[in-house]
C-alpha cells in the first residue's frame, strides 16, 4: 500500500468526524442528477479495464505464462518478450510453462544483448545458460543462430533445398562450433541425454574452438553410453577397424522436421557424396577411408510415400544415414537405396520412436534401423544385399531398441541375407519367417526365451509364430534349442556348415557389443 | 458510430417534449461493469419532498422543470477510501478465484457546476470536474498492477419531467502504472445517456439508464501492432433501485455491457459484460458515507485475433467497505 495515501486517509478522516459537515447542507440544492454527476466522479477512472488488459503482466498470465513468472516480469522484461513478434513471444511462453527455461535464464539472455529474433527461443536461451555469457560468446552464439536457422528448415528431401553439406572434422575446428552444438541441444538434436552429453565438449578457453583429439570416429566411441543412456560397445570392441572412421569423412547435411509425403527421388551424385574410395580398386576399402553422410532431421522423420535415394556407388565403402532427432515414421511408403549400406535411425526414447509400416526397405547393402526408445515393425519387407553381388558378401540387418522391438508380419523377401542382429530389453516377434541363409543373434536384457502369445515377457525374446526356415518350416518351438546352458546361451539345434547355431538368443551386459558373436 | 450518436443526442435533448424532471442516482453503466465500489454523493429521500420539487414532480403538477437556483454555480470536493477483495485482479480466464487480493482506492475529485440555462422543455446544468485515484493491491506479486489514474470531463445534463434526464458528455482518463510512471493508458469517451426514474413505493425508487459512447484509446501495446488495439464502442443498459430503509440505503442494480472492438487485431472483437452489485449506503452524517458493496462481474468475448494469447472471458467478484466525504461550497 502506498504510503501517501495511508497519510492522505490519517489526515482527512479526522477532520471529517470532528467538523461533521464540510459542505454547505441545503436540501434546495440536492439536485440528485447533480448527485448522479457527483457520484460517477469519485469512483475511480473507468479507464481502469483498458488499463488492465494492456497491463503486460497480466497479458502474459492471459497468455498462459505461470503466474509465478509473470509476476515476476518487469515491464521491460515483458516488452522485450514481446518485441520479436507473437509466435515468439508464444514460444517464450511455452519456454516458460513448460519448464524448458527459467525467467531468470531468459533475463540472462536478454541482459546478455541476445537477439530472440531468429532461432529457438529455448535453444538460445539455453545455449546463453551454458556459456560464459561474455559479448564474444554471444557474438558466436548470434553467428551459430543464424546458422542454425538457415539450416533447419523443414525440409522435403527435394534437389534443390540441399546445398553443400558440412563436414564434421571442419565443424569441429569452427570456432562458434560450441554454441552450435549448445543451440543444436536446444532443439533436442543429441535426444534426451543432450545436456549431459554436451558436458562433455570442452571448447579452448582462448578460442573457443571445440579441440578434438581425435580426428577419427573410434575415439568418441567412449562418448556413445551417455547418448543412448547406457548402451555402447564393449571394450573389446572399440579398437575394431569397422569404427574407425575419418571425421572428415564423414558429411552433413542438417534440417529441421523432414516429410516426404509424394513421390521422390534425390540423387546423392547430384550432393557430391558418397563417392567410391577406390574407383578402380579391389572394393576392399579400409574402414578409415570410407564416407558416411547424414540426412539430419531436427525433429521428425516422416514418410508417407516413395523415396528413391540414388548412388551411382553401390560398392560397400560407405553409409547413408537418415537420422531423426525426435520420431521416426514410414507408412505406406518403398524406400530404395540404389547405393549400399543404409542406416535409419531416431533419438527419441518413447514407445512412438520408430514405426514401420506397410512399407518396403530395400538397400543395396546393409540395413541398421535404431531407435532410442521403442522399435514397432508391422507388415514391413526388408530387402537387402542386391547391388553389388559380384563384389560383395551377403549383407546383414541390424535392428536395434533401447527399449522394445515389436516386429509383425516382417519380412526379408528377395534379400541376400547373412546376418540379421536384433537387441532391445524385449523382442517380441510375432509372424516372421527368417530366411535359410540368415544367421541370427537375437539379443534381449535376460536372454531367456518364450513362446506364450498371450504374455510378453519383459527382457525375454517372445516369439510368436516365427520361422527359421533353416531349421523348419514350423513355427519355432522351445524344442529347436539347446536350453540347457540356461539364459544367456540359448543356441538353435540346427546349425550352418561352419558349425555357427542358425539362431542365438544373448544376453544384453551394460556395456553391450553391437557386433555378432 | 457517429451517426448513431448524433441520433441518440438528438433524442436525448429533445426528450423533455414529453419527459419531466425526477431524480435519480445516475448509474454510469461502464462505470458500474468495471468499478464495482459506487461512491455516490448524498441522495434526495425518495420519500420526501425537497423544495426543488425535483423529487416527485408529478406530485407538483408540473409539466416541466423549474429554474430556481440563483447563482447557477457549485462546487464540490469528494474523496473516497475504500478497502475491497478482488477475487480475480488479472481478469483472466478460468476460476473466479485466482490472484484473490485486496484493493485500496483513494479517489479525490472536484466538480463544478458552471451555470444553469433552459434550453427547450429542460433544464441543462453544464459541469467541468476531476479525479485522481490511486489503486493499490495488498498482495506484493501484483504491485505491478499498482496505479494511479486521472479523469476530466465535461458534461451537460438536461432534466426534462416525468422522470427523464439525459447527459451528453466528454471524458478523459488516463492510467499511470506506479512501477513504470508512464502513461499506460489512455482514453478519449464522448457519450450520451438516457435515464429515466421512477419510484415504485415511497421508500423505493427504480432507474434505467441507456448510455451510448466510444472510446478513442491509446495504450501501450505489448506487441508493438497498434496502440489503438483498445478502441471500441460501447453500449450499457443499467437498470438499479434505491431501497430507503432509514439510516441504510440499499441499492441493488444490473449491468450489461456490450463493447466492440474496432482496430487492428481487436477489430471484430466483442465483449459481453454483466455486473450484478449490491450496495448499502449509510450516512454518518451530511457529509460522511460508510457504505458496503458487492459485486459480481462475467466478461464474455469472442472474435478477438489474438486467440493464441488466451481469451478475454473472465468472472469475478469484488466486496468491501468504503468511507465517503463530501463537500459542496
Amino acid at each position: 500500500m502506498k504510503l501517501k495515501s495511508l497519510i492522505l486517509s490519517c489526515i482527512l478522516i479526522p477532520f471529517i468526524l470532528l467538523n461533521g459537515q464540510t459542505g454547505e447542507s441545503d436540501d434546495s440544492q440536492d439536485n440528485s442528477a447533480e448527485a448522479s454527476v457527483v457520484s460517477s466522479a469519485s469512483v475511480p477512472s473507468v479507464a481502469s479495464d483498458g488499463a488492465t488488459e494492456s497491463n503486460p503482466v497480466v497479458a502474459l498470465v492471459r497468455a498462459g505464462v505461470p503466474f509465478s513468472a509473470a509476476s515476476s516480469t518487469s515491464f521491460a522484461t515483458a516488452r522485450k518478450m514481446a518485441s520479436n513478434g507473437i509466435s515468439k513471444f508464444l514460444e517464450i511462453k511455452d519456454g516458460l510453462k513448460n519448464g524448458e527455461f527459467t525467467l531468470t535464464e531468459l533475463e540472462s539472455a536478454f541482459d546478455a544483448g541476445l537477439d530472440l529474433s531468429k532461432g529457438s527461443v529455448k535453444s538460445l536461451v539455453k545455449a546463453v545458460a551454458s556459456g560464459d555469457g561474455s559479448a564474444e560468446s554471444i557474438e558466436r552464439l548470434q553467428a551459430a543462430s543464424a546458422l542454425a536457422e538457415s539450416l533447419l528448415v523443414d525440409s522435403s528431401l527435394s534437389q534443390a533445398s540441399y546445398a553443400t553439406p558440412y563436414n564434421a572434422g571442419a565443424l569441429a575446428k569452427d570456432s562458434t562450433t560450441n554454441e552450435l552444438l549448445a543451440l543444436l541441444n536446444g532443439y533436442g538434436a543429441f535426444g534426451d541425454n543432450g545436456d549431459e552429453l554436451l558436458s562433455l565438449v570442452t571448447p579452448d578457453e582462448t578460442t573457443n574452438i571445440v579441440t578434438l583429439s581425435s580426428s577419427s570416429t573410434s575415439e568418441l566411441l567412449n562418448y556413445l553410453p551417455k547418448f543412448t543412456g547406457s548402451v555402447g560397445f564393449a571394450t573389446e570392441n572399440l579398437d575394431d577397424s569397422i569404427l574407425d572412421i575419418a571425421l572428415s569423412n564423414i558429411t552433413i547435411s542438417p534440417s529441421g522436421p523432414i516429410t516426404i509425403a509424394s513421390d521422390t527421388t534425390f540423387s546423392l551424385d547430384t550432393l557430391g557424396v558418397l563417392d567410391a574410395v577406390e574407383t578402380n580398386g579391389d572394393y576392399d576399402a579400409r574402414p578409415s577411408d570410407e564416407f558416411v553422410h547424414i540426412f539430419a532431421a531436427v525433429g521428425d522423420l516422416t514418410i508417407s510415400d516413395d523415396l528413391t535415394i540414388t548412388n551411382t556407388n553401390d560398392a560397400e565403402d560407405h553409409a547413408l544415414v537418415l537420422a531423426s532427432s525426435d520420431n521416426v515414421s514410414i507408412k505406406d511408403a518403398d524406400i530404395t537405396y540404389t547405393g549400399s549400406n543404409l542406416a535409419i535411425g531416431a533419438a527419441d526414447s518413447t514407445s512412438d520412436s520408430v514405426w514401420l509400416t506397410n512399407s518396403k526397405i530395400t538397400a543395396g547393402g546393409n540395413l541398421a534401423v535404431a531407435s532410442l526408445g521403442t522399435l514397432n515393425i508391422s507388415s514391413t519387407d526388408i530387402v537387402v544385399g542386391n547391388a553389388n553381388p559380384e563384389t560383395s558378401d551377403p549383407d546383414n540387418i541390424y535392428l536395434y531398441a533401447n527399449d522394445l522391438i515389436s516386429a509383425t508380419n516382417l519380412s526379408f523377401t528377395g534379400s541376400r541375407l547373412d546376418d540379421v542382429y536384433m537387441e532391445a530389453v524385449t523382442l517380441n516377434l510375432t509372424n516372421i519367417n527368417f530366411p535359410a541363409s540368415a544367421e541370427v543373434l537375437l539379443r534381449s536384457r535376460d536372454g531367456t526365451l518364450s513362446f506364450n502369445p498371450s504374455k510378453i515377457e519383459v527382457g525375454s525374446v517372445n516369439l510368436n509364430n516365427v520361422k527359421h526356415l533353416g531349421i523348419s518350416n514350423q513355427s519355432l518351438t522351445e524344442d529347436n534349442f539347446n536350453m540347457s546352458k540356461g539364459a544367456g546361451h540359448i543356441d538353435s539345434l540346427n546349425k550352418f556348415k561352419n558349425g555357427s547355431p542358425m539362431m542365438r538368443i544373448r544376453a544384453q551386459s551394460t556395456i553391450t557389443t553391437s557386433a555378432t558373436n | 458510430m457517429k451517426n448513431l450518436l448524433t441520433s441518440v443526442l438528438a433524442c436525448s435533448l429533445t426528450a423533455g417534449l414529453f419527459a419531466q424532471v425526477s431524480p435519480g442516482n445516475r448509474q454510469n453503466a461502464t462505470d458500474a461493469s468495471i468499478n464495482n465500489f459506487k461512491a455516490e454523493a448524498p441522495k434526495s429521500n425518495p420519500g420526501k419532498k425537497s423544495s426543488t420539487g425535483n423529487s416527485i414532480a408529478s406530485d407538483t403538477g408540473a409539466q416541466r422543470p423549474i429554474l430556481l437556483k440563483k447563482s447557477g454555480f457549485s462546487a464540490y470536493i469528494n474523496y473516497d477510501s475504500k478497502f475491497y477483495y478482488n477475487s480475480n485482479p488479472l481478469a483472466s480466464s478460468g476460476s473466479l478465484k485466482q490472484q484473490a487480493t485486496g484493493v485500496w482506492d483513494n479517489t479525490f475529485s472536484s466538480i463544478f457546476g458552471i451555470g444553469v440555462f433552459e434550453l427547450g422543455n429542460s433544464v441543462v446544468t453544464p459541469f467541468v470536474g476531476g479525479s485522481w485515484t490511486s489503486t493499490d493491491h495488498s498482495e506484493k506479486v501484483l504491485e505491478g498492477l499498482n496505479r494511479n489514474s486521472t479523469n476530466a470531463f465535461l458534461l451537460f445534463l438536461s432534466n426534462y419531467g416525468n422522470g427523464w434526464s439525459s447527459k451528453v458528455g466528454l471524458n478523459y482518463s488516463n492510467v499511470r502504472y506506479t512501477e513504470t510512471d508512464t502513461e499506460e493508458y489512455m482514453d478519449t469517451n464522448p457519450y450520451v445517456s438516457l435515464r429515466y426514474s421512477h419510484f415504485i413505493n415511497d421508500k423505493t425508487s427504480g432507474a434505467a439508464e441507456l448510455s451510448i459512447g466510444t472510446r478513442n484509446s491509446k495504450s501501450d501495446d505489448l506487441f508493438g501492432i497498434s496502440d489503438k488495439v483498445l478502441d471500441r464502442n460501447e453500449v450499457s443498459l443499467n437498470y438499479s433501485l434505491s431501497y430507503d430503509m432509514g439510516e441504510i440505503t440499499l441499492s441493488p442494480s444490473y449491468t450489461l455491457l456490450y463493447k466492440k472492438y474496432s482496430e487492428s487485431v481487436n477489430d471484430g472483437r466483442k465483449d459481453f459484460l454483466s455486473n450484478l452489485a449490491l450496495r448499502a449506503d449509510y450516512n454518518l452524517n451530511d457529509s460522511l458515507v460508510l457504505y458496503l458493496n458487492a459485486s459480481y462481474n462475467n466478461q464474455d468475448s469472442s472474435g478477438s485475433q489474438l486467440a493464441d494469447l488466451g481469451n478475454y472471458d473472465y468472472k469475478s467478484w469484488n466486496g468491501g467497505l468504503g468511507l465517503g466525504l463530501r463537500a459542496r461550497f
